[in-house]
């Protein structure tokens, strides 16, 4: 059958295999051509990816720290062998990289294809290390020495992109306490590979200023994303206004005042803006007259959007867009807003005061023909209590 | 539309590798990407097309199956999602039925597809035959597609060791 096949035609059939009989098969017979078909090299993604979720990628400079685990149900940890040690300034770097598989769901994984991923980066980061001299110590109970902080990183960048290129993400992908070419290099990864990532949670990014030309060649990245997640402030401004930046959903967190945040709010592509502050104390962050200001510019925005919303969905010739404006904007003054939440998707526009979240709810009476546009205290959205909202403008259509 | 049906009526020769001229009409072959651009480099000329690699008998069958699907839209993109190009399961009875035939046979229709450049059909094809494969063991294996055991014995207490990793058993033994 596959004497007369050529690569491509028996990588065709071999991708449509679970790992256990594509290993069977290579070993069927030690003729070269159908093994190295059949298992390919490590820079191909022909073989079946491992479907996964949820990838989590930690790094520290402490042994001390352990990547907490609490979010995920079922880990399965690779101890991929970066811990490392630095001799010129005893830093240290520990990369560990965990994810989730779903055992008892509807794409379980085999077992063995996952211990052969773990060789695999054994051996794969034991022949670079090789490669480079006899004078680097590999392998002395999990700890790596290198001669500098590059050779960790180089190591570090050469397994992540390994393994994007296995597995198959679903879900998110966290990144935590992780800096420089390690995030840049699993934004490319991401990028380059075939996941179906939907949300990208980023958490405490160490990068440089230099960093900030990198985002035009992370664009597709970025734009791929439903959902970013950001708890820092280093490189926000960059990041937020960059072109390249577009995800409908944004949820960040800004530490102290939030100036970063704010100086850029106005110009933030996404559809939905969450933003809550790092410790959650808004007394921390009283608003001055500039960043009034620049809420009030975002509320201004705000309601262009509600008034599209209402413009699309309901067609109404009455519509006074002034006389909205003003509305919403007394019911909301910029000094007391502390997050802005748009929903448009299900008429639901959500203004978090600094004492309440409150609801803006678009809907439409049938009875009367006109569009109402509620206000209600979110704590009485799935109440009975629906009658404490407070009409803030009618319509008639 | 008129028009278009009409094209697709269209009578176009093809010609195999022993000399044996097929009519088709245009609608049967679209599926051959290599056929519809042969046919815009020859525009109106009513010439065969020579497929110098594909035999009369493989050609025969290869346009009863596309006669079957000729009414198929193109299926999806498979590989924009690469677990989609894992199942192997979602193949018809009666393509079932076309596919179950001898190796040497079934090669013949994976090549020729291949060279027509006929996707659904080399999707199918390559699907049975990883069917063929799934759930067998090594020595199966062999005994199947006629693979020899060339391995030493010093390889295969190598290959042992290398793969003891994916035997729990082994593993389990060791623990």
């Amino acid at each position: 059958m596959f004497d007369r096949l050529n690569d491509y035609l028996i990588r065709q059939v071999v991708s449509r295999l679970e790992f256990e009989d594509a290993l069977k098969l290579s070993l069927c017979c030690k003729e070269k051509r159908l093994l190295r078909s059949a298992l390919g090299t490590a820079s191909t993604a022909h073989w079946p990816p491992v479907s996964a979720y949820n990838l989590h990628i930690y790094t520290s400079n402490s042994w001390c720290e352990t990547p907490t685990k609490e979010p995920f149900r079922l880990l399965l940890d690779l101890n991929v062998p970066i811990n490392s040690i630095s001799r010129n300034n005893s830093q240290m770097l520990l990369l560990h990289m965990a994810f989730e598989v779903d055992e008892n769901g509807q794409r379980p994984q085999p077992k063995d294809m996952l211990k052969w991923l773990k060789r695999e980066i054994d051996l794969a980061a034991k022949s670079m290390i090789d490669d480079a001299g006899e004078a680097y110590r590999i392998y002395e109970n999990h700890k790596s020495i290198y001669p500098t902080c590059c050779e960790m990183i180089h190591e570090a960048s050469h397994t992540i992109r390994y393994l994007m290129s296995r597995f198959n993400f679903d879900t998110r992908v966290s990144v935590e306490k992780v800096g420089g070419e390690l995030f840049w290099t699993i934004l490319k990864a991401v990028e380059s590979n075939p996941h179906n990532v939907k949300e990208l949670n980023i958490h405490h990014i160490y990068a440089k200023k230099e960093d900030e030309y990198r985002f035009a060649q992370t664009q597709n990245c970025f734009s791929s994303f439903n959902k970013i997640c950001i708890k820092t402030d280093e490189l926000l401004p960059a990041l937020l206004v960059n072109p390249a930046f577009k995800c409908r959903y944004l949820e960040v967190t800004v530490r102290d005042d939030g100036k970063d945040f704010f100086s850029v709010l106005p110009n933030i592509q996404s559809e939905i803006i969450r933003q809550t502050f790092t410790f959650g104390n808004f007394q921390a962050a009283q608003l001055d007259d500039v960043k009034a200001s620049i809420i009030l510019q975002k509320i201004v925005t705000t309601t262009d959007r509600i008034i599209r919303y209402v413009q699309l969905h309901f067609n109404p010739v009455n519509l006074q867009i002034e006389t909205f404006q003003e509305k919403l904007l007394s019911r909301f003054p910029p000094e007391s807003v502390r997050n802005i939440m748009l929903a448009p998707g299900n008429g639901r526009f959500s203004v978090e005061l600094t004492t309440t979240i409150q609801w803006l709810i678009i809907s439409k009476c049938h009875r009367n023909n006109s569009i109402s546009l509620f206000i209600v205290n979110k704590k009485y959205l799935t109440s009975t209590q629906r009658q404490k909202s407070r009409l803030l403008l009618e319509i008639n259509i | 539309m008129a028009a278009d049906g009409d094209s697709m009526d269209r009578i176009v020769k093809i010609k195999s590798k022993d000399g044996q001229i097929f009519d088709v009409t245009l609608g049967t072959i679209k599926k051959s990407k290599l056929i519809m651009t042969m046919l815009e480099q020859l525009g109106d000329s009513t010439d065969a097309i020579p497929l110098p690699n594909v035999d009369g008998s493989t050609l025969k069958k290869v346009i009863e199956w596309l006669e079957h699907h000729k009414e198929e839209p193109e299926p999806a993109e498979e590989e924009s999602d690469p677990l989609r190009m894992r199942i192997s399961t979602d193949i018809s009875e009666w393509d079932k039925t076309f596919f179950d035939v001898e190796q040497s046979v079934l090669q013949a229709y994976i090549l020729a597809a291949n060279y027509l450049s006929i996707k659904p059909l080399l999707d199918i094809g390559c699907k049975t035959v990883a069917n063929m494969i799934k759930g067998k063991t090594t020595e199966q294996l062999r005994d199947l597609f006629g693979l020899e055991d060339d391995f030493t014995d010093e390889e295969r207490a190598a290959i042992k060791r290398e793969y003891a990793w994916a035997d729990d058993e082994e593993n389990q033994a060791a623990a």
